[in-house]
């Protein structure tokens, strides 16, 4: 039986192992760029992760020995009860670390409106899936009043990433680009009946009255990315693309994803088979090479981690490739300065 | 053994002369600080490498340390039946900055403790164990200077310590065998 001699001990001790744990996961996130366990913002103040740290452990120290110095010196629990209190003390940092800090991550950041979607339209069907239309925004069309404009498919990865692609339509509706937002349903994302999407989309853009058929884009994000760079490879009706941060090759599961990922979000892509099988069947690497001659750019932030550094080399083709300093590979579509560079370049290409 | 008392009276007569010093050892000697800063280092191990290689040999030389650890306990146990050696205080007038501790004195489960932690992670992760080195040391020496342990109860602890740390680094391959499921399973749950 475990005896813990004198509860306000056992509970000082357990506040003070705890808060120490929550430091010690604060270095551990600042030194190896752990996002999901970081309780301040990594991205923009990584030094002050070391901060808190320090402040846990020594503040945590220096309150332990100053409320219990005279139970300190008095026999307390044993080693056996120690180690209890401190592995629930660390299963409790752990806790509070992986939901507190997407928690604080999402207080700092505005994630794009899931209204946004609603505010799109409604579903169509594309093909055996299904997007969102979005007219040009009238009296800012590119092309001259009357004629037909230019149309970009918008191919998202998953949730998170239509959300980031539906600020980026709304912006190329304000160039007067028609856009049409694929909505990532896991059964039409499926390999290799994906490989459809893109084509669907194109045909249904070209025989709108105020599209061009030679002036349609592709835009892709995340696996997104990957579907756009494999369906270029064989389609003729994409006059230009730009695939964001693709995946290319698989991440191995494990802790490294907290890099980029929340806890939760971790666990939800290291179950997502579906989106694995997409992205391994489609080995978008070795078909970028196959891609006609046109124009395509592939945007990557620097601190993307789910992206494949190695697989990146081994692109080949006409793509430019582009890394844009300081950004991670989530919402890189709906940042501000990419969704500039991916509106320059349809104007400059379309 | 006369070397081992002198010792002894050399550490401890250091104590009980300044209230800051004492305070100072108080702050190692103690069963809270010491042990939870390296249980600290080895917990933060786990999480800690650049490449998932680099993690992976962190993981599983902290899965070896704790296999260690109750190894050197066991052995700490197994002695304590057999043989039994009176505290520095019991028979001696000595400086005490601490209670009573009413086990056997030899071998120090402090030393144990401290030397196991410590020389199970430099087989794996130099600066981190050497950090855990300077800890365990300062932890061991404060116990002497506090007055109750003999050098001989830390040596003892040193080599049991570090023995069994050996032996689940280096000799004991099949453990390995072990790690790697429990590893992958933690994969899974993004835990490792």
């Amino acid at each position: 039986m475990l005896y813990f001699v004198s509860a306000q001990l056992a509970i000082g001790y357990w506040l003070f192992a705890l808060l120490s744990a929550i430091g010690a996961l604060q270095w551990v996130a600042a030194r190896y760029r752990l996002g999901g366990l970081a309780l301040f913002d990594l991205g923009r103040h990584r030094s002050r992760g070391y901060r808190l740290a320090a402040v846990l452990v020594l503040g945590s120290t220096a309150a332990f020995f100053a409320s219990q110095w005279d139970p300190i010196f008095a026999p307390g629990p044993a080693g056996s009860e120690l180690a209890v209190l401190f592995s629930a003390s660390a299963l409790c940092a752990l806790l509070v670390t992986l939901l507190g800090a997407p928690l604080l991550r999402s207080a700092r950041r505005a994630a794009p409106r899931a209204e946004l979607l609603s505010e799109a339209g409604p579903l169509v069907p594309v093909g055996h899936a299904q997007g969102r239309l979005l007219e040009p925004v009238v009296g800012e069309a590119v092309a001259p009043v009357g004629q037909p404009g230019p149309a970009v498919c918008l191919v998202p990865g998953g949730v998170d990433s239509e959300l980031a692609m539906a600020v980026l339509a709304r912006r190329l509706t304000e160039d007067g680009m028609v856009c049409l937002l694929i909505h990532p349903d896991p059964s039409a994302y499926a390999f290799p009946a994906a490989l459809a999407i893109l084509p669907a989309a194109a045909s249904l853009l070209a025989k709108r009255p105020d599209v061009d058929p030679n002036r349609i884009a592709a835009v892709g994000d995340g696996a997104g990315g990957d579907l756009t760079i494999r369906s270029a490879s064989t389609s003729k009706e994409v006059k230009t693309l730009v695939a964001v941060a693709p995946i290319l090759r698989e991440p191995p599961v494990g802790l490294g994803l907290l890099r980029e990922l929340s806890y939760s979000e971790a666990l939800r892509w290291s179950r997502d088979r579906g989106r694995a099988e997409l992205v391994g069947g489609l080995e978008a690497s070795s078909y970028s090479s196959r891609i006609p001659p046109r124009p395509g750019l592939l945007l990557y932030g620097s601190e993307d981690h789910l992206a494949d550094k190695a697989a990146r080399a081994e692109l080949g083709g006409s793509l430019e490739v582009r890394t844009l300093p300081g950004l991670g590979h989530r919402n890189l579509a709906g940042h501000p300065d990419v969704m500039k560079i991916i509106s320059d370049w349809l104007k400059e290409h379309l | 053994m006369g070397w081992d008392w002198s010792l002894f009276r050399l550490a401890n007569d250091l104590a009980g002369k300044s209230a800051v010093l004492d305070t100072i050892i108080r702050l190692f000697m103690n069963d809270y600080g010491c042990t939870t800063m390296l249980v600290l280092l080895v917990f933060g191990l786990w999480f800690s490498g650049h490449t998932e290689a680099e993690r992976e040999r962190n993981q599983r030389g902290v899965l070896s340390t704790v296999a260690a650890l109750a190894m050197a306990n066991l052995v700490v146990k197994a002695i304590n039946l057999v043989y039994w050696r009176w505290r520095p205080f019991t028979y001696h007038e000595v400086t005490l900055l601490f209670y009573h501790p009413s086990d056997s004195s030899f071998p120090s489960n402090a030393a144990t403790v401290g030397f196991c932690l410590a020389a199970s992670v430099l087989f794996f992760n130099r600066k981190a164990g050497l950090a855990l080195l300077v800890i365990a040391s300062l932890f061991s020496l404060s116990r002497v200077i506090g007055g109750v342990h003999y050098p001989t109860d830390i040596l003892g602890g040193l080599v049991i310590g570090s023995l069994a740390a050996w032996i689940a680094n280096r000799r004991a391959p099949w453990l390995n065998k072990i790690w790697t499921p429990i590893i992958r399973r933690m994969r899974r749950l993004v835990l490792a």
